[in-house]
């Protein structure tokens, strides 16, 4: 197994300080949800954590080592990263966007192997996107296109996926359905997620960890019921609302108000 | 993989013979192949062939593949379907140190010319590659097309403005202005072309590295490619392939920019399969185009890049209304 953390992060971009001496420890082999307002440093918090941006201070372990001190594609076949909105390159099939997860287990002298394909298989039976492999990837549905890119991160078989808002753009049918996926790759393959999400109630459905990130700083972590609650959310999201158990689930349902009205 | 690219290797074949028989005079292939292989040292033939006709077949042959590929990694490299070498200003930094040159001694020897041309085009690519990955980490192709499109726009004017003070420098440059794989004997262009060569076979451990760099640099590092040096080798490899073609045969247009594309039609998205492709579609293209060039106005010659851009404008225009179509 992998743990991730961050060890007071501070950076930015251009002159303009995102992240603030920040330090997170995600738990392993959960799903953890970062969550926060627009613009408080949570996608590139992920970012970090996935080595796309380089800390100005601090630094992002991996089992305890700067990620930075190890080959990216050694750090590849521990971590998988799907970041925002990807776009695949023209004219490629899904399966042969699934093949390229397969590739920091290359190198460039040996050939395609048997346990490659095996995962690639794997990778797209798990995703329900087998009868769709031969398919272009720019022919797909967004759901069905969130699908396979995850699949090509399975592919990558690493212990940690890291997901930059992985439902946006979706309707609710397919968010529900790329959040079960993920669910369904953390609780049977015991794969630790990582994920920013933008809706509050389903990140309290999925998560068992929720990281609050507000200008920069983690504001508030742990358990869904501990993290959001009236007082938090107005603090971390600038919102009135009321939170209540969700009567099905028993997790936290936010129920935001307008500045207009007040129950 | 050898498979599909059988019948292209026999086209070229058919090509490059086809390029050693055309002329004002058409020789027949019997002709041509004693030429190469017995040659009578009194035939005019023979000389014909080994000498005009055989190094402008090479120089086609070299100039196609490289410009041809080299098109292909600038398309993967800014992920911009209608990026060419010339993008990285390898064309107008190749024109603009020969105008110079020639403004500063006149009349140049061959291999002062070649020198200067790819110097010219190396150090132009390489500013428009510093200028655009300035800050580490935020570099985007964007950046890339846009250095490029002001250094180049800023070459051009140099250019103009020293040949419209020195019309002399004119004649001198018009070969690298309108192109030509004529005039360049095998003696100045050999290490042009070994250097296309080297840089053609540097390609093959790129290959794998490009397919996951296609889909974007943030998946691309996620898939473990080390993505800064990817990019940096690739500029390197263009900067020796289109940066020998240009100096070998002058500024050819739409080779770089509508091979690729036809490739990756007739081929899979694979740079394995699709960029052997663009290296074989691009000499053939460019051999029998120089044919085209010096048959149909004889006594006189079409300049190549003349006929590349005849030829290229309708192909990339059809492109473009495609491509229109298929987005919206």
């Amino acid at each position: 197994m992998t743990t991730i953390s961050a060890r007071r992060l501070t950076l930015g971009y251009q002159r303009r300080t995102i992240l603030r001496d920040l330090s997170l420890d995600l738990p392993e082999g959960r799903i953890s949800v970062l969550v926060g307002s627009n613009g408080c440093g949570k996608s590139t918090l992920l970012k970090a954590l996935a080595r796309l941006l380089d800390p100005w201070q601090g630094q992002v372990s991996l089992d305890g080592h700067d990620i930075r001190r190890r080959s990216t594609r050694a750090v590849a076949r521990v971590l998988s990263l799907l970041p925002q909105h990807p776009v695949a390159p023209e004219g490629i099939s899904v399966r042969q966007l699934v093949c390229l997860g397969r590739h920091p287990h290359q190198s460039w002298l040996s050939q395609w192997s048997e346990e490659d394909e095996r995962r690639v298989d794997d990778a797209l039976e798990r995703t329900a996107m087998r009868d769709q492999a031969q398919r272009r990837v720019e022919t797909l549905s967004g759901g069905q296109r969130q699908r396979a890119w995850i699949a090509m991160a399975v592919a990558q078989d690493t212990p940690l996926m890291l997901l930059d808002e992985p439902t946006s753009f979706l309707d609710l049918t397919h968010q529900m359905e790329v959040l079960e996926l993920l669910k369904s790759l953390n609780r049977e393959a015991g794969k630790t997620i990582v994920m920013v999400l933008h809706d509050l109630n389903l990140a309290c459905r999925y998560a068992d960890h929720i990281v609050a990130v507000r200008d920069g700083r983690v504001h508030a972590q742990g358990a869904p019921p501990a993290v959001i609650t009236r007082e938090r959310v107005r603090e971390i999201f600038q919102l009135e609302c009321r939170v209540i158990e969700d009567p099905f689930f028993h997790t936290p349902l936010c129920i935001p108000f307008g500045k207009q009205r007040d129950a | 993989m050898s498979r599909r690219l059988l019948p292209l290797i026999a086209v070229l074949a058919g090509a490059v013979l086809l390029s050693l028989m055309a002329g004002a005079r058409w020789l027949d292939p019997l002709t041509v192949g004693q030429a190469l292989w017995a040659p009578s040292p009194t035939d005019v033939d023979a000389l014909l062939v080994r000498t005009t006709r055989l190094s402008r077949t090479l120089v086609a042959l070299a100039v196609g593949a490289a410009l041809g590929v080299a098109g292909g990694i600038m398309q993967t490299l800014t992920r911009n379907p209608l990026a060419s070498p010339g993008l990285l200003g390898i064309n107008a930094g190749a024109l603009f140190a020969v105008v110079v040159l020639v403004t500063l001694g006149g009349a140049l020897p061959g291999w002062l010319a070649n020198v200067g041309a790819f110097a010219g085009a190396a150090l132009a690519s390489l500013l428009v590659g510093w200028i655009a990955m300035r800050r580490p980490g935020e570099s985007s192709p964007l950046r890339l097309i846009l250095a490029g499109a002001a250094l180049t726009a800023l070459f051009q004017a140099f250019s103009q403005a020293l040949l419209v003070i020195d019309q002399q420098g004119l004649d001198a440059v018009l070969f690298w202005l309108a192109g030509s794989v004529s005039g360049r004997p095998l003696a100045d262009v050999w290490p042009l072309m070994l250097l296309a060569l080297a840089a053609l076979l540097a390609c093959g451990p790129c290959l794998r590295p490009w397919n996951v760099l296609a889909a974007g640099e943030a998946v691309a590092i996620g898939a473990g490619v080390a993505v800064r040096r990817l990019q940096l080798v690739s500029i390197v490899l263009v900067v020796a392939l289109a940066g020998s073609a240009v100096t070998m045969a002058g500024n050819i247009a739409f080779v770089g920019l509508i091979v690729p594309h036809v490739a990756r039609r007739v081929s899979t998205p694979d740079h394995r399969h699709w960029l052997p492709v663009a290296a074989l579609l691009g000499a053939i293209l460019l051999l029998l185009a120089d044919v085209a060039a010096r048959t149909l106005i004889l006594p006189g010659e079409v300049p190549i890049g003349v006929m590349t851009a005849l030829v290229g404008a309708p192909v990339f225009m059809a492109l473009l209304r495609r491509q229109g179509a298929a987005h919206g």
